[in-house]
């Protein structure tokens, strides 16, 4: 329990604000113990009641009671404010320290974890540290500060009588310590059974067609009707612990009354206590049922909490990738030599080798076409170069230097790629193209867009290089998506440009002129092309093809057509393709 | 559906649409019943308690401590102690057992009425004809069946029985205070206004705050899930610095979403709990003065005072089942609309059981348009007989799609019939119909599940044995074992398989169903050539003893065709095998001959 309270970002915000939350504890204190007052001024003025007292002396301790409330008020109204609010700024530096941490983890660790976990830690897990260490802390000290006050003060009036009435709200206590965790969990429950039934009707929508294709309609309404059945049976479920956590609160609350009434009154009648004080120790169990309620509240606070820390801090000690190493000094123009020998690559988990005593020979300024299956090891072999997988060392030499040695920052500042599947974030054009470097003007960002075959699309948009593309955007087609990302790369002016299958979605007429317009830009830089499509490598100064991880054949475009292998056999279907495409 | 659903009536008793939703409580009308019965009991119980301390105190104990008088009243006195006491008991036992059971009872029926409404709603939405698909977007049928339906449950579990039960207990304190004494019950009743004004100015604000806290949330998870999914990207070109201060500045503006509430609750809940003792405090001075003339006793006082304490809790849940009026009866008008929908294919009161079917389709003079706008066929005619294999090919959008819906009759062509072994399909029965219809798509759907299900989807009958033989004759018991075997799990849409797998596993699918008449909508997209070829051979099989119209996006494939359609425009523009469309001389062999160029 209280594992939370370490967190390091939470600590290091607490120092930050420590004066702040100084004043902010004296608040808690003053909202504590001065509701106290209320009850014991309440039954004095009774007591002027019953005896027919002046007005004086009523005015008096009403006046009292009034400026009290109206203080616990300000202590409340600051507590709040301050505890509160802090949670709120110390929520702020967690999340940004665990998702500085996060995009600095090895891409490995990525390719096993899922994103929805992920954003859950970001989320959920952060917020419930945060109620943890904000409200949870806040209302059990305050409710547990009235708590002793109220307690104590009964106990110096009448102990028989306090320890009587206070019996069923310790009972109270302890049943919401067990009742709460279990409605949490129920909760849980509901809210799974409702995201499966929402996923299941968002599946059945989406697949309409396929359903009344197969006739599948009976067989999937039988299958919802199920899910609706689960979600409803567990929605009772949790109403009767409702139900339960209702009655207890109202009833032993109520039996602590009937207490004060029956053993109250006997004292009243044997004269050994009056109508006052009977009337304040009311008024004190009512301000009592609240933290009976709360404090069980704060204990599954803590519970939880305390899981979403464990879940938090197995994520702050994944390493983060190694990025130190040296930067040894390159050539300032005409590309990088690459040479890649005997690399042999395995996934982990994967029982397959991805590539296998692979070598070959990349000069500065050339171009390398790859071509083969899905799953042959191109992207893989790319992946090595970034080192978001990291290669044997001695197996990829960048200008005679092997990049396992090399800085990160250094290696990836050498090179640009185009990934397969191009990635837009929900921003304006001229953000997305100037994403990969830290400044560019605006020339720059338009002639990257030109030379990636984007000028005519940046007509049509409604604010060109500004318009926002994505979810809160228009939607850019699978082409003009590539083409975003190929400017994007080509504005970095690195001296290595990797396309992985960059051009697919782009139709032929359209890869035909960005390639043109790149002669020119190409020959300043070493390339690598993979390619499912010929067209875009006929003209590589050297083509591999690739097959389970393998050469198997290599050459220029003329050589391997003479070959007649699998290039060959490739290069024939997707001419047939075209030419019915164009119809 | 033209409207959008966020254009509502907006009145939030809508006294039509609350009866329309009652309707589905009916079935369920003694159980209602029977809960607000028990509401009455509970809520006189709970009315009794003040009274009965007033009299103890008024009775028994003040003049006892007022006069200190002699043991005779004692016993008496202490009597009508017990007898007080007694009774609180035994009313505070039934009030709780009571409500208990009515919570209970409450929720089991509000669970069930939202059961059925749910399925109902379900349905109805997956019994209607794909047009209702075209027009309403997924997302929003989702939240028909979801949240929509959400809100109705609260409504029907929390709502109705409950806000009856506030509002008598409100009703009743009133009328208490006001007959035991007019003037204490202005003075104790004088804050509830106060409070009443406080809640609302606060609550309102909070609703609009929350509003821009989940716009917030939205906001950061939509960046979060960017950045998270486009990690290899930013670590790719070293941009974790410029991600990581955007998103700051996301989770900045969070946070101060978050802290405006704060802010909010922050002078609420003082506020809250200053009024009461206000009114406590005025209590005191004007029930002093009213005592000390004689009007009053102590007792009246404390329960004055009491019946204060006991009205705050309804006050607040009246003011809350308010808004859930309100958005039940929006959620309502959401859910009716889609129930009102009756896009449906007219089915035939007579139609005719389908069994085993030859497989002949013939298209007579077919025209069609979605949504009366632009037609999309034109005088769509052709004769396919049994177990011959047709190839349709034709530019983007020049219909070759809507044919294979129309044959599938996932529409009815506006003028014109289409048949199969010579009967219109209208006259079939539409279930049996699509037996015999197998379609695979280039977008092939699998749902989350085993491979099995996904293989039989729904036709239980099929046994293992068979949907393994009928992966093997279209060579997808690679795909099958990779995955696991027949029980091997699928993710949501297939999200681990690749373009061509999936099509393979479309084809035991198919294969698996046998369907007399085969619709093809070759993939090309996306898909590499290698496994293309793979696929090919499949369709090989697949195409073996049916009927065959399919998209062919391959010269090669079309050559063996017994007919091919050429369609521009939504007419078919030329008809014939491979060597009558060469001599035709016309777009066909155009395209053939640039191709022998090559």
């Amino acid at each position: 329990m209280f594992r939370f309270l370490k967190d390091p970002d939470v600590l290091a915000s607490a120092r930050e604000h420590r004066s702040l939350l100084w004043s902010g504890a004296w608040a808690v204190l003053g909202r504590g113990f001065l509701p106290l007052a209320g009850p014991w001024f309440l039954g004095r003025s009774i007591d002027i009641v019953v005896a027919a007292g002046s007005n004086h002396a009523l005015w008096r301790y009403v006046g009292w009671m009034m400026a009290f409330a109206v203080f616990t008020a300000a202590c409340q109204f600051w507590m709040r404010w301050v505890i509160i609010g802090w949670s709120r700024v110390a929520e702020l530096r967690t999340r940004n320290s665990l998702f500085g941490h996060l995009l600095g983890l090895p891409i490995p660790w990525f390719d096993r974890s899922r994103t929805g976990d992920l954003l859950s830690r970001l989320n959920s897990d952060v917020e419930a540290v945060r109620m943890g260490y904000g409200p949870g802390v806040m209302h059990a000290m305050a409710t547990g500060l009235t708590t002793i006050g109220a307690v104590i003060l009964m106990v110096s009036k009448n102990p028989l009588l306090a320890g009587l009435a206070l019996l069923p709200l310790f009972f109270l206590f302890f049943s919401m310590k067990r009742l709460l965790p279990s409605i949490h969990d129920l909760s849980t429950a509901v809210q799974e059974s409702q995201s499966t039934l929402s996923a299941r009707a968002q599946e059945a929508f989406s697949g309409a067609r396929v359903i009344k294709a197969f006739s599948r309609e009976d067989h999937e309404n039988e299958a919802f009707r199920q899910l609706s059945q689960g979600v409803a049976e567990r929605n009772v479920a949790l109403a009767k612990k409702r139900a339960v956590l209702n009655c207890l609160v109202e009833g032993l609350g109520g039996l602590s009354l009937l207490v004060v009434t029956i053993v109250g009154g006997l004292m009243i009648l044997r004269e050994s206590m009056t109508i006052g004080t009977f009337t304040a120790f009311f008024a004190y169990l009512n301000q009592l049922i609240w933290p009976m309620i709360a404090l069980g509240w704060t204990l599954s606070l803590y519970q939880r909490a305390d899981a979403s820390f464990d879940r938090l801090n197995a994520l702050r000690q994944v390493a983060p990738a190694q990025t130190g190493g040296h930067a040894p000094g390159l050539p300032s123009d005409g590309g990088l030599g690459i040479r890649i020998r005997n690399l042999t690559f395995r996934y982990p988990d994967s029982p397959r080798l991805a590539l296998s005593e692979l070598s070959v020979e990349i000069p500065r300024g050339s171009v390398l076409g790859i071509v083969g299956r899905t799953a042959a090891g191109k992207s893989t072999l790319l992946k090595l170069l970034l080192r978001l997988h990291e290669p044997a060392p001695g197996t990829i030499e960048i200008e005679g230097s092997d990049i396992a040695s090399w800085s990160l920052d250094h290696l990836r500042q050498q090179i640009s790629v185009v990934p397969q599947e191009s990635f837009l974030f929900s921003d304006s054009m001229a953000a997305n193209i100037a994403f990969g470097v830290d400044h560019a003007d605006r020339a720059a960002i338009e002639a990257a867009a030109r030379a990636a075959g984007l000028e005519d699309d940046l007509r049509s948009f409604p604010d060109g290089l500004d318009t926002v593309v994505g979810e809160r955007g228009i939607t850019l087609s699978g082409g003009q998506r590539q083409r975003v990302a190929l400017a994007r790369a080509l504005l970095r002016r690195s001296p290595i440009l990797l396309l992985d299958d960059a051009l697919s979605s782009v139709d032929v007429a359209t890869e035909r002129v960005i390639l043109d317009g790149w002669r020119e830009h190409l020959r300043a830089r070493t390339t690598i092309i993979v390619s499912h499509r010929l067209s875009s490598i006929v003209e590589a100064d050297q083509i591999i093809v690739l097959e389970s991880g393998r050469i198997i054949e290599r050459g220029h475009h003329q050589d391997l057509l003479a070959q007649g292998g699998l290039y060959a056999r490739l290069f024939r279907l997707q001419q047939d393709e075209r030419e019915l495409e164009s119809l | 559906m033209a409207h959008d659903p966020e254009e509502l009536s907006g009145r939030a008793f809508d006294r039509k649409l609350l009866r329309r939703l009652l309707r589905f409580a009916l079935p369920y009308r003694r159980e209602f019943m029977t809960s607000t019965g028990m509401l009455l009991c509970i809520s006189a119980m709970a009315l009794a308690g003040p009274l009965l301390l007033r009299d103890l105190i008024n009775g028994v104990l003040s003049h006892h401590a007022e006069a200190g008088s002699g043991a005779g009243s004692g016993d008496e006195a202490l009597g009508a102690l017990l007898f007080t006491s007694g009774v609180l008991l035994v009313l505070g036992i039934l009030t709780f057992g009571l409500r208990f059971l009515q919570i209970r009872l409450t929720n089991r029926t509000g669970q069930r009425v939202i059961h059925d409404l749910r399925t109902r709603l379900y349905d109805h939405i997956t019994k209607r004809s794909l047009k209702f698909f075209d027009q309403n977007p997924v997302g929003k049928l989702v939240t028909r069946v979801t949240s929509d339906i959400e809100t109705l449950n609260e409504f029907f579990v929390a709502g109705i029985d409950v806000l009856l039960y506030d509002l008598v207990r409100i009703i009743g304190i009133v009328a208490i205070l006001f007959i035991v004494d007019w003037q204490m019950a202005l003075v104790t009743l004088s804050v509830v206004p106060l409070i009443l004004a406080w809640s609302f100015v606060f609550q309102r604000r909070a609703r609009r705050l929350f509003r821009v806290v989940r716009g917030e949330v939205g906001k950061l998870n939509a960046s979060l899930n960017e950045y998270l999914s486009g990690v290899r990207l930013i670590q790719s070109l070293r941009r974790e610095k410029a991600v990581l201060a955007k998103f700051s500045a996301d989770n900045r503006s969070l946070k101060n979403a978050h802290v405006a509430t704060v802010w909010n609750f922050a002078w609420f809940f003082p506020g809250l709990e200053l009024l009461p003792a206000l009114g406590t405090a005025m209590l005191l001075v004007v029930g002093h003065s009213r005592v000390r003339e004689g009007d009053l006793q102590v007792g009246d006082v404390i329960m004055f005072w009491t019946y204060l304490g006991h009205f705050l809790e309804p006050l607040r849940q009246v003011a809350d089942k308010y808004n859930v009026l309100q958005g039940a009866v929006a959620a309502g008008e959401r859910v009716f609309r889609v129930l009102d929908d009756e896009t449906a294919l007219p089915l035939a009161p007579d139609a005719s059981p389908v069994a085993r079917v030859r497989g002949a389709v013939s298209f007579r003079d077919v025209h069609f348009a979605y949504d009366d706008r632009k037609p999309v066929l034109k005088g769509i005619s052709f004769d396919m007989s049994a177990g011959a294999k047709f190839a349709l090919v034709g530019p983007t959008g020049s219909g070759k799609s809507t044919i294979i819906s129309l044959l599938s009759r996932f529409y009815d062509p506006t003028q014109g019939v289409i048949t199969l072994d010579g009967q219109d399909l209208r006259t079939y029965e539409l279930a049996g119909l699509r037996r015999q219809i197998g379609v695979v798509l280039q977008d092939v759907f699998l749902f989350e599940g085993t491979v099995r299900e996904n293989l039989h989807l729904g036709r239980t009958e099929l046994t293992d044995e068979a949907l393994l033989a009928a992966a093997s004759a279209v060579q997808a018991l690679p795909v099958i074992e990779r995955l696991g075997g027949l029980s091997g799990h699928i993710q949501e849409r297939g999200s681990t398989l690749s373009v061509g797998e999936k099509q393979l596993l479309a084809f035991a699918r198919t294969m698996a169903h046998d369907p007399a008449v085969l619709v093809l909508d070759e993939a090309t997209a996306h898909i590499d050539t290698a496994t293309e070829l793979l696929v090919q051979s499949a369709i090989a099989r697949l195409t073996q003893g049916r009927t065959t119209l399919a998209i062919a996006h391959r010269l090669s494939t079309i050559q063996s065709s017994d007919c091919i359609l050429v369609l521009h425009h939504g007419e078919l523009r030329e008809r014939g095998t491979h060597e009558q469309l060469l001599r035709e001389n016309g777009i066909y062999a155009r395209l053939s001959r640039l191709q022998s160029l090559a």
